[in-house]
């Protein structure tokens, strides 16, 4: 029990009297690397986001470390968000308006220290080049490539070193190679940090590469099991 | 937080004609009321402290049109600032729709509601604390041009600018009201949760509204373009709100000029005469003929033309309220003054059974034509039907057959205590009446002439207003011009379908809110008439209306030819699916 990160009780969302999740119960442990696999609409990023506490269940309640989060006023929600949570979306959601370098430390921990603290600056610029992003830190991200962009919105979910990672569809709008990048890079960020992981997607290859999988449809997990042959993401068929 | 701060900042910037048109009102209030304020506050302290029963006529006149100045001010910039945290309130809650994505991966990156809010209110406060320096800067130097007419008119010398420390800090208070207003819409327009927010989830999406039910109530033909471009209620709202001030500032702005004339064309009209000779104590035309040892006034044989009138102070009772007048009895046939009626015809006193009204009691009081109105004449409560209105009456005054008034004052039929005539009868008690009228225009302008000028300023406001309101209406359908142009309408084709109809919209919105314009201008004049203590006739003409048309339909015309212009950097930058896409 003492390795359980994340639990959900029960949870259930409602849209307009629409149940888009029926009361999903899971227990994540930490330093997995978890696919949640489903068709359009089967709810999965719902599941994802009421996880990731930015969507709020109808019923039920998710637990962080043992810590029911549900009922946590908006700052400590927040603070949460802050320091433990990163995020990856499927189109990059990176501000326009700032270069690289502060795309990626507005996701930092110590906001405050924005000023050119060499320690912080430096470690972004470590990350940066382990994500081969190193060059573009004081560009505009409209000079980027999809794939680059897709590279600088995980710097920034990384550079506060979160415990729990969670990717929606992070390789929906790229291609093969940029998407097995991708995939690759997540896994090393979860070997080298041993951070948790959540993915998205409705791409069975990826899921492959997972340590666990979550299959859900219409709202329910219909299927939940450890990949007993986790496949490497330079092996992944894709395509097929 | 500062890379927040400096996020917040650029998007603001960068909507580069919005900033400015704000800005410009701000600095426009914030010009008007240090204006007033650097011309009056210190003046107004000297003088109060003086000892006022050794004012003189023309100092005392002076205080108060400061006072006045300082009232009129007061409620001017209240409600320009009412307007312009309306226009602000607007503008933010399209902003936030528009950025709700980004507001909801702040949030994911463990910002909240209030972090951006608190960001936005201050950069917004430090631009209104800017305007304001602008507008406390040229207030400063353009309240010479107000002092200047102060000594003119009251000719008061020694005059001074200064402000006093509330009136000084007060445009930079009005960024605590920037900063409510900014919670406010933050609090109705972020209020959902970051995954909706960044999905641009919007409950409300998809089901008609009201613009839509409304046209489709009517199956109006070509509706689609205006279900297309009218989408936004509050986006209507504001434009309505720009016209219907536009057109009381400027319907309010020709009325106050034009009334300085129209009040000093009716004192001309009707009148021969060349001095006017008022006494204390009621007299005897007959008696003062006939008594040749009086060498104070020059017989009527040798003062050329004469006529007698009686007049006395007079105070109509009004729902309870005092309205203190003259009423001046006078004979019909008299070749020196003559009353006209609204219709410029001769108004004959001697088949008038009841008295003659000026024109303000019917417009300021809404006395009518046949009301029998209690007055007090020298004490003496009496009872009269008001019969008729005199066009060209003289201020404060109400008129009676010369007969009729005597016998209700029970005095003699030839009993006067004024004279009309061409030639000064009495050196101690004669005017010429071409003093009285100077007096008349200098209190006339001086009275109105920050009244005046706040209400073109206000006239200029509203015209930004306008551009403003039309610029976010036609923003608005940006996104729509870009999908036609990919889907290879040209040009002239979208025009008509996107921009066109909410240029027919506001033209629609402006002739209905005509009456709206003249009926609220009408009240306000009114107000001002009280506070002022002057008849300010209310005056809207036919070219009024023209003029408003032409201005509101060349702002119209410099909205589009401003917002084809951005659709034409788009489009020619190929950068319509980049703006489409824009998350």
């Amino acid at each position: 029990m003492g390795n359980i990160i994340l639990e959900a009780k029960s949870i259930s969302k409602k849209f307009d009297e629409r149940n888009v999740l029926n009361e999903v119960s899971l227990s994540i442990e930490k330093g997995h690397f978890i696919a949640i696999l489903g068709h359009s609409g089967s709810g999965k990023s719902t599941l994802l986001n009421v996880l990731s506490t930015i969507l709020t269940p109808t019923n039920g309640e998710v637990l962080y470390n043992g810590k029911s989060i549900t009922r946590y006023s908006k700052r400590e929600i927040a603070n949460l968000r802050r320091d433990k949570i990163g995020f990856v979306f499927q189109h990059y959601m990176l501000l326009p308006n700032l270069t690289v370098r502060e795309n990626i430390f507005l996701g930092a921990e110590k906001r405050d220290v924005y000023e050119h603290d060499k320690t912080d600056m430096s470690e972004i610029e470590k990350l940066s080049a382990l994500l081969g992003i190193d060059k573009y830190l004081d560009e505009y991200p409209y000079k980027l490539s999809g794939g680059e962009q897709q590279r600088v919105c995980i710097a920034r979910a990384v550079a506060k070193n979160p415990e729990i990672l969670f990717c929606d569809e992070a390789t929906g709008a790229l291609d093969k190679d940029n998407s097995i990048n991708i995939v690759k890079l997540l896994h090393e960020i979860k070997k080298k940090f041993g951070t948790t992981i959540f993915f998205t997607t409705h791409n069975r290859e990826i899921a492959k590469t997972a340590d666990r999988v979550l299959v859900l449809e219409d709202g329910n997990i219909i299927n939940d099991y450890m990949n007993d042959e986790i496949i490497e993401p330079d092996a992944m068929a894709w395509g097929i | 937080m500062k890379l927040l701060y400096k996020h917040i900042k650029k998007d603001f910037l960068a909507k580069k004609t919005m900033m400015a048109i704000l800005s410009l009102f701000l600095i426009g209030t914030s010009f008007l009321h240090y204006f007033v304020h650097f011309s009056v506050d210190k003046n107004l302290k000297i003088y109060r402290n003086l000892d006022q029963s050794a004012l003189a006529e023309n100092e005392l006149k002076f205080i108060n049109a400061l006072e006045i100045n300082k009232v009129l001010i007061r409620n001017m910039s209240s409600a320009m600032i009412v307007v312009f945290l309306l226009i602000l309130f607007l503008f933010l809650t399209n902003t936030i729709k528009k950025n709700q994505a980004k507001v909801g991966l702040l949030q994911s990156l463990g910002f909240t509601t209030w972090d951006i809010a608190r960001h936005t209110f201050t950069l917004l406060s430090v631009v209104s604390w800017i305007t304001a320096l602008i507008g406390a800067f040229t207030g400063f130097f353009g309240s010479s041009i107000l002092i200047s007419a102060y000594k003119k008119t009251y000719m008061v010398e020694s005059l001074s600018k200064g402000i006093s420390f509330a009136a000084f800090i007060y445009p930079f208070a009005w960024a605590s009201l920037i900063d409510i207003v900014t919670l406010i819409a933050y609090a109705l327009s972020a209020n959902k949760e970051a995954a909706l927010l960044m999905k641009k989830a919007d409950s409300s999406a998809g089901k008609p509204g009201f613009v839509e039910k409304f046209i489709g109530f009517f199956k109006m033909k070509g509706g689609y373009k205006y279900k297309l471009t009218l989408k936004n209620i509050s986006e209507l709202f504001l434009l309505v709100t720009a016209i219907v001030t536009f057109g009381i500032m400027f319907v309010l702005s020709v009325s106050l000029l034009l009334s300085s004339r129209e009040i000093m064309g009716s004192q001309r009209e009707g009148r021969e005469y060349s001095y006017v000779t008022e006494y204390d104590e009621v007299r005897n035309a007959e008696e003062s003929t006939a008594d040749e040892g009086n060498t104070d006034i020059v017989p009527p044989d040798s003062a050329g033309d004469i006529s007698y009138y009686l007049r006395y102070n007079a105070a109509i009772d009004h729902d309870g309220e005092k309205i203190s007048y003259n009423i001046i009895g006078t004979d019909s046939n008299n070749e020196l003054f003559s009353l006209y009626d609204k219709k410029h015809n001769k108004i004959d006193l001697s088949n008038e059974p009841g008295v003659v009204l000026n024109p303000e009691l019917a417009e300021n009081y809404g006395i009518k034509v046949g009301d029998k109105l209690s007055i007090e004449v020298n004490g003496r409560a009496v009872e009269i039907e008001a019969t008729n209105l005199a066009r060209n009456a003289g201020i404060k005054s109400m008129y009676i057959s010369k007969e009729k008034l005597a016998a209700l004052m029970d005095v003699d039929n030839a009993a006067y205590n004024g004279v009309w005539s061409n030639a000064s009868l009495d050196e101690s008690a004669s005017t010429l009446y071409e003093d009285k009228m100077e007096a008349l225009s200098r209190d006339q302008t001086s009275n109105k002439a920050s009244a005046i000028i706040n209400q073109s300023i206000g006239v200029a406001t509203g015209c930004l207003l306008i551009f403003l309101a039309i610029f976010i209406g036609l923003s608005g359908n940006t996104e729509s011009i870009l999908i036609f142009d990919l889907l290879g309408y040209d040009n002239k084709k979208i025009n008509s379908i996107l921009l066109d109809p909410y240029l027919i919209v506001s033209n629609i919105i402006f002739f209905l809110s005509i009456p709206i314009c003249i009926y609220a201008a009408r009240k306000i004049q009114i107000n001002t008439s009280f506070a002022t203590g002057d008849y300010m006739p209310f005056q809207v003409s036919g070219f009024t209306i023209v003029y408003m048309f032409v201005i509101l339909n060349l702002i119209c015309f410099l909205v589009r030819a401003v917002f084809t212009r951005k659709i034409k950097k788009i489009i020619e930058g190929e950068k319509q699916a980049e703006y489409l896409s824009e998350w």
